[in-house]
């Protein structure tokens, strides 16, 4: 009789247990704010822990894009005219850095179009474009994910009766610890003032 | 034009004028300029909830010198319920500064603009809906000198007209809500000078001496009429109309002031009297209040204006 | 034996359910429906079809909040990421130890000074999740007897003179105002709310340029026009949205939760 109560016992608490933790399973698998990348005042953008993939349909957490200089936009793969213009004037910043430096440089492109931009879609939009495999990544995740790391670089979209979407043009430059340094806004711009603060970074790097 | 130094710009209530530009080159002027949400009466008893650029209606005077750089600050208290910004009219550039400028409460934006143009400018509120961020009181004037200076004068003011739309008539009591119907209608229920009923009667009178020469720097911020401005007893020896930087006309009587627009006049206070500033589209004068005084004391000159001399029967 | 093993089983089931429905809130149904947006671009939706959804009766209060911040501490003052949350994040708990029981009033009132990040993980914490800009004004163009208030209705009245009063510290409990059609309280008069999409009004915040957007800083083409020019009450809320980052934590700014109906029958 004792060891049926104990049984029970255990039972019952392990189903309270798991109701309690329910919520927070649920929640670890939307996206949420993980711990700390780098100080506790820091502003890194990499603390917004959560799952993306790539084109190689490869997991990526966000922190892993740390250590490099991450030269990024938002985009999606049907856009017709200001996508290919964006990562054209994200081309054109690189072809202004020391080719010495350039291994210390990425680019990613982040699709604001998880319906349409699945890995493949990205690996066929990156060979279109003629992306440097070694350089370029494309990422794509859940709504969720992309709409708070939108919500944390000031970027805007929305999508369109033709559905399309309308959204900000940003490039976006972040130090090597994830944090928002520069935002190159419009298309077509002059990349010197870009240039200026990667070589900037660059320095700070090496002292 | 090179900028030499940096200053922070003394920002007056209304009728008080900064002091003339002394110096003789182009600065860096920082302005902090601050947006309150204050309840204040228009008249006795009845209150409204104004939004200001600096606590009061109208705005703080800001006075930069042609070529200027400007620094400009604007917070948005943190009490404050609405998001707000501001269109200088004295900037080239987009919105007047509007995009630039639009904050949230608790918030501070910072932007620069060249000071390229010299006059008289309106500044205002241009957030959503912009009608009624103008109808409660969101505007000022920014004064930018001339290269050569302005021609001294012995006292300088500062007038601004606009009018309040109530839901309750004009003299109802309580807190007034602002009415939308009114405002489109352009069915005003005040017409004022520096944002109140009596703000330049009685002891808040403009007060002058006979002999001195005046300079008023005159605005209206609307939201809808625009005024016609005169002087009661006096005639404006210059008029800079619309507030370019150059005097265009003499002797004028009444010269109009349009709405989110400004004027500059000058005279020469020749005897004693209390002249009446009025828009003379005259039923706002007396039944809205668009009424002020100007206070001049000193010696009489009875060749210029006698008062009454005689009084005596006629039998026709 | 029966008696024992009814006891088991309702011992689990309350617990069960305590685990499930603390904090959730009450929520009312709302049907299907059509949402005509108040700004609209050339290429947005004319109008927005929305499915049915429930919505809290009322706002997130103060009390709600800190019993979450029980249970997930990284969102507490002190642990929160700045990134997440600016300096006045929680301003108005700030005083109050989660260990001490704060006023009664503190506990009803609305929570303000919550950044959008915070807003976002408190509904998603619950299986809920912030309503879309679309689903807010369906619920709030509401008055009290009809789904929708005409144009010069008490309703818009009501919210003028709202705009017409400052706010007073501390904010009055939630409820204390008459619910709308829908039976929700306090979409009106009491504070602003987080929506999921804030951000994708795309117009200039410089009203006058109608035709304001610079076409190379947004993709997207045409003009952004208002659809009912005299809605000034809407014009105030979508011109303070526009004003807003996700990090912000103001004043008179709080939240509410909407829920999706299940896909197939069960229990909220």
């Amino acid at each position: 009789m004792k060891n049926k109560i104990w049984m029970e016992s255990l039972i019952i608490i392990f189903i309270a247990v798991n109701c309690m933790q329910r919520k927070e399973r649920h929640h670890a698998l939307a996206d949420h704010p993980g711990e700390a990348l780098a100080s506790p005042g820091s502003r890194s953008l990499y603390d917004a822990e959560a799952r993306w993939f790539n084109q190689d349909l490869k997991p990526v957490a966000l922190n892993n894009l740390a250590g490099k200089i991450q030269v990024l936009t938002f985009g999606f793969t049907r856009c017709p005219g200001a996508c290919p213009q964006l990562i054209r004037d994200m081309q054109a910043i690189d072809n202004h850095l020391p080719a010495d430096f350039k291994d210390q440089i990425h680019y990613t492109f982040i699709s604001i179009d998880p319906q349409h931009d699945t890995p493949q879609a990205l690996k066929q939009f990156s060979e279109v474009m003629h992306l440097d495999r070694a350089r370029w990544q494309l990422l794509t995740s859940s709504a969720g994910n992309i709409l708070t790391l939108a919500m944390l670089m000031g970027m805007q979209y929305k999508e369109t009766k033709d559905g399309f979407f309308a959204h900000s043009n940003i490039i976006h430059i972040l130090n090597p610890q994830g944090e928002l340094i520069h935002q190159q806004i419009g298309l077509n711009r002059d990349p010197q003032e870009s240039v200026g603060i990667i070589r900037k970074l660059l320095t700070d790097k090496s002292n | 034009m090179e900028i030499r130094g940096e200053e922070t710009a003394l920002l007056t209530d209304a009728p008080v004028v900064p002091p003339p530009i002394a110096r003789k080159h182009a600065t860096k002027v920082i302005v902090h300029l601050e947006v309150r949400e204050v309840m204040k009466e228009i008249t006795d008893g009845v209150q409204y909830m104004f939004w200001t650029f600096g606590g009061s209606v109208p705005g703080k005077f800001i006075r930069i010198r042609e070529g200027d750089m400007v620094e400009f600050h604007l917070k948005n208290h943190p009490d404050n319920k609405l998001a707000h910004n501001i269109d200088l009219h004295a900037v080239s550039g987009q919105g007047g500064g509007a995009a630039a400028t639009f904050t949230a409460p608790g918030h501070e934006s910072i932007f620069s603009f060249r000071a390229i143009n010299p006059g008289l400018f309106v500044y205002h509120c241009a957030s959503a809906p912009v009608g009624m961020h103008i109808a409660n009181g969101m505007y000022g004037l920014i004064l930018v000198e001339p290269l050569e200076g302005l021609p001294k004068v012995d006292k300088e003011f500062y007038v601004m007209q606009g009018e309040f739309y109530t839901s309750g008539k004009y003299g109802q009591k309580g807190l007034q809500p602002f009415s939308q119907d009114k405002a489109i209608e352009e069915n005003a229920d005040y017409v004022v000078f520096n944002g109140a009923v009596n703000a330049l009667t009685g002891d808040k009178s403009l007060q002058v001496n006979v002999g001195e020469t005046v300079r008023l720097y005159l605005g209206n911020g609307g939201p809808n009429l625009v005024s016609s401005f005169h002087v009661i007893g006096e005639i404006f020896d210059l008029v800079y109309t619309e507030g370019g930087n150059r005097p265009n006309q003499t002797n004028v009587q009444t010269t109009l002031i349009p709405a989110g627009g400004s004027s500059v006049v000058e005279f020469k206070v020749d005897v004693p009297a209390t002249y009446i500033l009025v828009d003379h589209s005259i039923f706002r004068t007396f039944n809205k209040e668009a009424l002020g005084m100007l206070k001049a004391e000193g010696k009489e000159d009875k060749t210029v204006y006698s008062g009454r001399l005689e009084d005596k029967l006629y039998t026709p | 034996m029966l008696n024992h093993y009814s006891f088991v089983f309702v011992t689990t089931l309350i617990l069960n359910l305590s685990a499930e429905n603390s904090n959730t809130g009450k929520m009312v149904y709302l049907p299907n429906g059509v949402y005509h947006p108040f700004f609209k671009n050339s290429d947005d939706f004319d109008s927005i079809r929305l499915q049915a959804f429930y919505m809290d009766v009322l706002p997130v209060t103060n009390g709600d909040f800190l019993d979450f911040l029980k249970k997930h501490p990284r969102w507490q003052k002190n642990s929160v990421k700045p990134i997440f949350a600016d300096s006045l994040y929680l301003k108005a708990l700030s005083s109050h130890n989660l260990s001490e029981q704060p006023e009664k009033e503190l506990i009803q009132s609305p929570l303000t000074y919550v950044s959008w990040f915070a807003s976002k993980d408190y509904c998603e914490c619950q299986g809920k999740r912030l309503p879309t800009t679309a689903e807010w004004e369906y619920a709030a163009q509401a008055g009290e007897s009809e789904p929708v208030s005409s144009e010069n209705s008490p309703l818009f009245r009501r919210i003028l003179f709202w705009y017409s009063q400052p706010t007073v510290f501390p904010l009055p409990k939630t409820g204390s105002a008459p619910p709308n059609y829908w039976g929700i309280h306090d979409l009106h008069g009491l504070i602003f709310e987080w929506v999921a999409d804030f951000n994708s009004a795309l117009f200039s915040n410089d009203s006058r340029t109608k035709g304001g957007l610079e076409s190379s800083l947004f993709c997207g083409s045409g003009n952004v026009s208002v659809t009912d020019l005299k809605n000034y009450a809407a014009y105030i809320r979508y011109a303070f949205r526009s004003s807003l980052k996700a990090s912000y934590s103001i004043s008179n700014l709080g939240f509410r939760c909407v829920k999706d109906l299940p896909l197939q029958g069960g229990k909220i």
